[in-house]
């Protein structure tokens, strides 16, 4: 049985001022429970495709569809105010470098996931209701940070970082979670941690689309793979199927 | 060669870099010795005076004897005659802390709702922030003293125009520093919060907000220790407070109240700079935002 379509990119382009394009007529689907893998060299676009499907950064052509197969579909690039915002709870993000509030205590940066569906008043001074809270220690739990929940986030290391951005993500009770090269930046052990509460996200029903430099671990963790070139897609399937060849065209220099 | 253009390239650029700097300092002398000449500054003025320079400090000693230092307030030479006035200068020099504190903390949190959209970072309209910048620059660039002299024949002699002068001017200075400080925040907390849905409001509350406030803290301490000193000063224009005391003594010739009075505001601005220095450091390792 097909799972369920949670996004659908349809004829996408993205050029920044004249300079040449860098998202090329890029289509591809996103499914409930999938591990997606973005693969390609620096600067084909990986990153700017994921930050168009947030909508931090707009689009200069094409559809990204959010929802496609439910009742209301959406128009995802040309959401704005809080549609966009509301859009943006649905699709978590986790990025390079974590992105957290240094200065917060880990717990309240994994409570700011509930930013958008808390009320200007409540959250100016972090009233969280009392079901949030309760949610951010099991996700704590989860990633195995809570005993550092009371301390500053700019006291942990990557990999804890990361765990707590990724709660946080979680926090939002996101449909489609986007990681922009979640593990470019850890060791390998913590580099695993990260790529299986990935795997474990998935198995939620979650659509997850990860940018990662590593074949080994795109092979290792993830269900499908999509790998682009200049902007292109050059493969979109299963990781068994990255051959040689195929490779050898996504990494090769781009033609001029 | 390769080199040897690399070697030329590199001479002919530190050649410009000394002509330059050669340029910049002859500049900045003749700038220099032209105010000198401009302002009539001259060294023997200045050499001349130097003998006379402890004159009036030697005027305001009050006179002290040994045998009767601690009689009472009638009898000439004793501590209690040379502080006659201290129940009247001390409740004075509590107006003068009560003025800078209102000032200090008033304009800080104002400039504080002020910096946020004054900076560049924050997305506010650009009409908002150069209305709020000019405000600010406008209110920092007239003096204390001037703020002062124009609340003195608005409100007449007191603390209020005091407390205005100094209310104004610290929100000029504050609100600079502030937005300053708003737009070196790293924006990474920022990009995060953008990304799970949160609202503008809500970036600066916890994606900018957490990263500045102890520096706010800090320079409202240290516009604190500034406006304690400013107060005083505002007080010889008639704002009120411990200055109008000392402005009062000394155009009367009373040598030995010029003394006591500067003793006290010494003995309490030391006093404020050390304890806002302590607390300053107890926040910052302690606040929570």
């Amino acid at each position: 049985m097909q799972s369920e379509k949670l996004l659908s990119i349809v004829n996408l382009d993205k050029s920044y001022g004249n300079h040449h394009p860098v998202i090329k007529k890029l289509s591809m689907d996103l499914y409930a429970g999938e591990l997606v893998a973005i693969i390609g060299r620096s600067g084909a676009g990986k990153s700017t495709l994921l930050h168009m499907i947030n909508g931090t950064i707009s689009t200069t052509g094409g559809d990204i569809i959010a929802f496609p197969d439910s009742d209301t579909p959406q128009k995802a690039h040309l959401l704005k105010g809080k549609a966009l915002r509301h859009w943006r709870s649905q699709c978590g993000m986790i990025f390079q470098d974590f992105c957290l509030v240094p200065r917060l205590d880990v717990i309240t940066n994994v409570l700011l996931g509930r930013l958008s569906d808390t009320g200007t008043l409540r959250s100016l001074f972090k009233f969280f209701p009392k079901k949030d809270v309760e949610r951010a220690i099991e996700l704590l739990e989860w990633t195995g940070l809570i005993n550092q929940a009371l301390q500053r986030a700019e006291n942990l290391s990557g990999g804890q970082s990361q765990r707590v951005a990724i709660a946080r993500a979680l926090m939002q009770t996101p449909r489609i979670l986007l990681a922009d090269e979640p593990v470019a930046s850890l060791d390998p052990k913590n580099t695993h941690r990260v790529m299986e509460a990935l795997q474990e996200i998935s198995a939620q029903n979650i659509a997850v689309m990860v940018n990662l430099h590593s074949i080994e671990q795109v092979k290792q963790y993830c269900s499908r793979v999509v790998g682009i070139a200049s902007g292109e897609i050059i493969y979109n399937g299963s990781p068994d199927g990255l051959t040689e060849d195929i490779q050898q065209r996504i990494y090769a220099n781009p033609a001029s | 060669m390769p080199s040897q253009t690399f070697e030329s390239y590199y001479q002919s650029i530190r050649q410009r870099q000394k002509r330059e700097s050669l340029l910049w300092s002859i500049g900045i002398l003749i700038v220099y010795f032209y105010s000198g000449y401009l302002s009539e500054f001259s060294l023997s003025v200045v050499w001349q005076g130097i003998p006379h320079f402890f004159d009036y400090l030697s005027d305001i000693l009050p006179t002290l004897h040994l045998p009767v230092l601690f009689a009472d307030g009638h009898t000439k030479g004793s501590f209690a005659y040379w502080g006659y006035r201290l129940n009247i200068q001390i409740p004075l020099l509590g107006q003068t802390i009560a003025i800078a504190i209102a000032a200090t903390l008033f304009s800080s949190l104002m400039a504080t709702f002020a910096s946020f959209p004054a900076s560049n970072n924050t997305q506010i309209h650009w009409s908002l922030r150069y209305g709020l910048r000019s405000i600010a620059a406008f209110c920092r660039t007239m003096p204390e003293l001037a703020w002062a002299v124009m609340f003195v024949m608005a409100f007449g002699v007191g603390p209020i125009p005091g407390f205005f002068a100094l209310f104004l001017h610290s929100f000029g200075c504050q609100t600079k520093l502030f937005y300053e400080t708003v737009e070196v925040a790293s924006d990474k907390p920022v990009r995060g919060l953008r990304a799970l849905g949160a609202s503008r409001l809500m970036r600066m509350r916890y994606g900018l907000w957490p990263q500045v406030a102890p520096t706010f803290m800090s320079y409202t301490f240290m516009r604190l220790e500034t406006n304690f000193r400013q107060s005083t000063i505002l007080g010889l224009v008639g704002g009120g407070g411990i200055g109008q005391e000392l402005m009062t003594s000394i155009k009367l010739d009373h040598y030995d109240q010029v003394s006591i009075v500067l003793i006290q505001i010494i003995l309490v601005v030391s006093l404020l700079d050390f304890i806002s220095g302590k607390l300053r450091h107890r926040l910052l390792k302690e606040m929570s935002v």
